[in-house]
């Protein structure tokens, strides 16, 4: 065997390859983004799509995944996506003079998010917090604000707590938490069912305990997309709330497409799917409990100049009649 | 002289007790023996499985053609990432390291560039290329065209400059020049800067599927990686781990190559 | 020693420096990019300014700084002597080499939730993960330098009674030093940017962790005055990292 003809052949195959790759490139109608992939939170976009309720209304989404909500509305602000599907705290970013506005509450009350120990912590529930390590995604994200209410509640006093911002990404969360570098982590609720599979951790409190009235999750559409798009838009929005619908009828289907992707046990999806549904909304409309609180936060955690003016940070033009 | 006249008379025995290719093959037998018993006895199963567990989800990987589809393009992003790193990190490289005046004004700048973290610019890569596969190649070749920059500069800063001359007053071209005088020169540290340069850009291309993906390869690693499936991501990352040792096989192959065309 | 550099080389310089200050100005004028993408110059430096004067940097760039140093010193202490073992025979480098370059290519970033899991959210997983992407450079151009010596020098000094520290000091280590010497600057600079990745995925300080953290709440021009910031960090230290090549050059002519 000599080596030049191996490089050739081998060079030759894969330039050939290379060659040969098909690269998908169908006309795109309206780009989805979301925060998070694995969030059970955004997938009704992947149901609209698989059972084709988007189809149905007149548009064609494509779903693109990113690490983070900063991320994903750096790209809308690039013009690389129409929708963001994010959290209701990133309204802050509309406030900062990001080229978008909310155009639907997407969910009310913050059940997707909960407090989750280890499975043989001595702690029973939110009063047992006090003084002990928290894992939070960023100094100044919804888990932290959540947190920080929690204290404020109990009248803890500012050193209440010790925030550890750890990055938001579950593995992180799940090896501070598993490696005992902090006492509880305020995540996503369903890796406590999941951890409690394995008996390595649970769930101690959804924490819709400590705010009902708040905006989970919001849809963002950009500036550049409602004015060269709205009726997709309005499209999608229209497809999207069929969807909740469709999934709040249908949960054993749900379950299993959700699964699909986040991998979970049909018990845990189960779970996660009874747990989180209520927070969806059926029409989008924006409350206005919900915004005081979102706005509270946002002085709380000093994210905006000033006093917000929230009705310039979302519109309820988009949404579908009834 | 070369591994290749060994390994094609591999039960010839000569000096040492097996031929180098045996030799590495046990060597990683036992690397991955190790992690298996590591991975039994003492592992998170949300974060590592042991190897045979990942050989067993390769099947699966490979049954959904989304993820064979996200495979390719990612190879078809690599690829073109490596060559178009290494043909203008060569030029630049040569431009820059040749002159003794260029090499002393553009090469601090061009450090401070490859310094800067590149992950935090993303966005504008974003803005510029869009979210699509040339985001990705150009992210790439950010990544992997400093590396062969530095070392062309450092293969060629040894050259003596009166070959260089004497090659040019014998009425030698460029291309001759550099055939027989600055690349045979450079040879090793070229290679090694290519090779460097394929790690980078792996690293690039990755980091950028990673921030975001329409289901491409960095899709799946993040969601396997953030639904604690350790089997699929670890057969994910063994099929990207074969493809940059592969391409890595082929820059030594090539190296060999031209070693022997240049001795020869 | 390198020669001083000349005014025309400083105005080159100083002239790239300026095109990119000035292309940085036109594309962010009003109507270009989205200054959340990238805000204009004036008040990234504006703030670059207040990160200087205001103290709260510095104990995030200590634990930076800590964790990249601890990784080079592993790094580099590891890479050279394992480079200089394997070097010693020609059947090592044959088996050792490819595996090392092999393992190299794969991308040890993706392994950072199992760092995590093993070291810790604080500076020992990014400690870690700095060690392992800057010990493959240093390993691989020992290797390349040592392996490499030009086999008539070596043959020339044994024939001249030379044993194999005489050999190792002043044969082999000066004609590999440049080689070696790319490898523990790229080690540095990759171990650099490691540790910022690493820390912008997970991490309780540092660097990263404020720019991270700032992108998030997309405070642009802060976020980006800590990456002028950290690129100036990078600058400095690939600026040591010459100096001590330039003098440890020296010190082998």
């Amino acid at each position: 065997m000599a080596a030049g003809v191996s490089f050739r052949t081998l060079a030759a195959s894969i330039l050939a390859l290379a060659i040969a790759t098909p690269v998908c490139a169908d006309p795109v109608r309206l780009r989805v983004g979301n925060s998070a992939a694995q969030a059970f939170s955004f997938i009704p976009v992947e149901v609209g799509i698989r059972e084709g309720i988007f189809a149905k209304n007149g548009v064609a989404v494509e779903s693109i995944a990113f690490g983070g909500s900063g991320k994903q509305h750096q790209a809308m602000a690039a013009g690389a996506i129409d929708i963001a599907l994010s959290g209701g705290s990133d309204l802050s970013y509309v406030a900062k003079g990001a080229p978008e506005i909310a155009v639907a509450e997407m969910a009310g009350p913050p059940l997707f998010l909960g407090v989750v120990v280890a499975y043989n912590s001595p702690l029973k529930g939110p009063d047992d917090l006090k003084g002990k390590k928290i894992s939070v995604s960023s100094g100044a994200g919804v888990t932290r604000w959540l947190i920080q209410k929690l204290v404020q509640q109990k009248g803890w006093g500012p050193d209440g707590v010790i925030y550890v911002a750890a990055g938001g990404s579950w593995a992180s969360d799940i090896a501070a938490l598993t490696t005992g570098q902090v006492d509880a982590a305020c995540t996503a609720a369903a890796l406590g069912f999941k951890l409690e599979e394995t008996k390595q951790g649970r769930l101690l409190f959804s924490t819709s305990a400590i705010v009902h009235d708040f905006i989970q999750h919001a849809i963002f559409a950009s500036t550049a997309s409602l004015q060269e798009k709205p009726d997709s838009v309005r499209g999608f929005l229209k497809g999207w709330f069929e969807t909740i619908a469709w999934m709040r009828a249908h949960k054993a289907e749900s379950v299993e497409i959700a699964r699909g992707i986040t991998g979970f046990s049909a018990e845990v999806e189960s779970r996660e799917y009874d747990l989180v549904m209520p927070m969806f909304t059926s029409d989008g409309h924006f409350q206005a409990a919900g915004l005081k609180t979102i706005e509270q936060s946002f002085k709380d955690l000093h994210l905006v100049d000033g006093e917000p003016d929230m009705s310039k940070l979302y519109t309820d033009a988009y949404l579908p009649e009834d | 002289m070369t591994a290749t006249t060994i390994s094609s008379v591999p039960h010839v025995r000569r000096g040492p007790i097996m031929s180098p290719g045996w030799a590495r093959l046990i060597a990683i037998f036992i690397l991955l023996a190790l992690w298996e018993i590591g991975a039994r006895v003492c592992a998170d199963p949300l974060f590592l499985c042991p190897p045979s567990q990942a050989i067993g989800a390769l099947p699966h990987i490979f049954s959904d053609p989304k993820i064979v589809n996200a495979i390719r393009v990612t190879i078809l992003e690599l690829v073109t990432a490596f060559l178009m790193s290494v043909t203008v990190g060569l030029a630049i490289g040569l431009a820059v390291g040749l002159h003794g005046f260029t090499k002393q004004s553009i090469l601090p700048v061009i450090l401070m560039l490859y310094a800067t973290p590149q992950a935090t610019i993303l966005p504008l890569f974003v803005l510029i290329f869009g979210i699509g596969p040339a985001a990705k190649i150009a992210f790439g070749v950010s990544h992997g065209f400093f590396p062969v920059v530095v070392t062309t500069v450092a293969g060629v800063q040894n050259l003596r400059p009166q070959l260089l001359r004497a090659a040019h007053s014998m009425g030698a071209n460029r291309w001759q020049v550099f055939t027989t005088i600055i690349f045979p020169h450079m040879i090793p540290s070229f290679f090694t800067g290519m090779r460097l340069g394929m790690t980078a850009v792996l690293l690039g291309v990755l980091l950028a599927e990673l921030y975001v993906s329409t289901a491409g390869i960095g899709f799946y690693t993040r969601l396997f990686a953030e639904s604690f499936s350790p089997p699929d991501l670890f057969a994910l990352i063994s099929v990207l781990a074969a493809i940059a040792v592969t391409l890595n096989e082929l820059c030594r192959m090539a190296e060999r190559h031209f070693r022997r065309w240049n001795d020869g | 020693m390198r020669p001083k550099l000349g005014i025309g080389q400083r105005l080159i310089q100083l002239g790239v420096l300026l095109l990119i200050l000035v292309a940085w100005y036109i594309g962010t004028l009003p109507g270009h990019i989205n200054p959340l993408l990238l805000p204009p110059p004036a008040p990234v430096f504006k703030d670059f300014w207040q990160l200087l004067n205001n103290s709260s940097i510095w104990p995030d760039l200590w634990v930076t700084v800590h964790e990249w140093l601890v990784a080079v010193a592993i790094a580099a202490v590891a890479g050279c002597s394992l480079g200089y073992i394997i070097s010693r025979s020609a059947y090592a480098v044959r088996v050792f080499d490819p595996l090392l370059a092999g393992i190299y290519s794969i991308p040890a970033i993706l392994l950072f939730p199992l760092y995590l899991l093993f070291f810790g959210l604080g500076a020992g997983s990014k400690i870690a993960i700095g060690t392992t992407i800057a010990f493959f450079p240093v390993v691989l151009n020992t290797i390349a330098g040592l392996a490499n010596v030009d086999k008539s020098y070596i043959r020339a000094a044994q024939s001249m009674g030379a044993n194999d520290l005489q050999l190792f000091w002043s044969v082999m280590l000066p004609a590999a030093f440049p080689v070696v010497l790319t490898g523990l600057r790229l080690g540095c600079i990759i171990a650099f940017l490691a540790i910022l990745g690493g820390e912008t995925i997970s991490s309780l300080a540092g660097l990263g962790h404020r720019i991270v953290s700032l992108a998030e709440n997309m405070e642009s021009a802060q976020m980006f005055a800590n990456i002028v910031f950290a690129v100036l960090m990078a600058f400095i230290i690939n600026g040591v990292v010459s100096f001590a090549e330039a003098r440890g050059r020296r010190g082998f002519q």
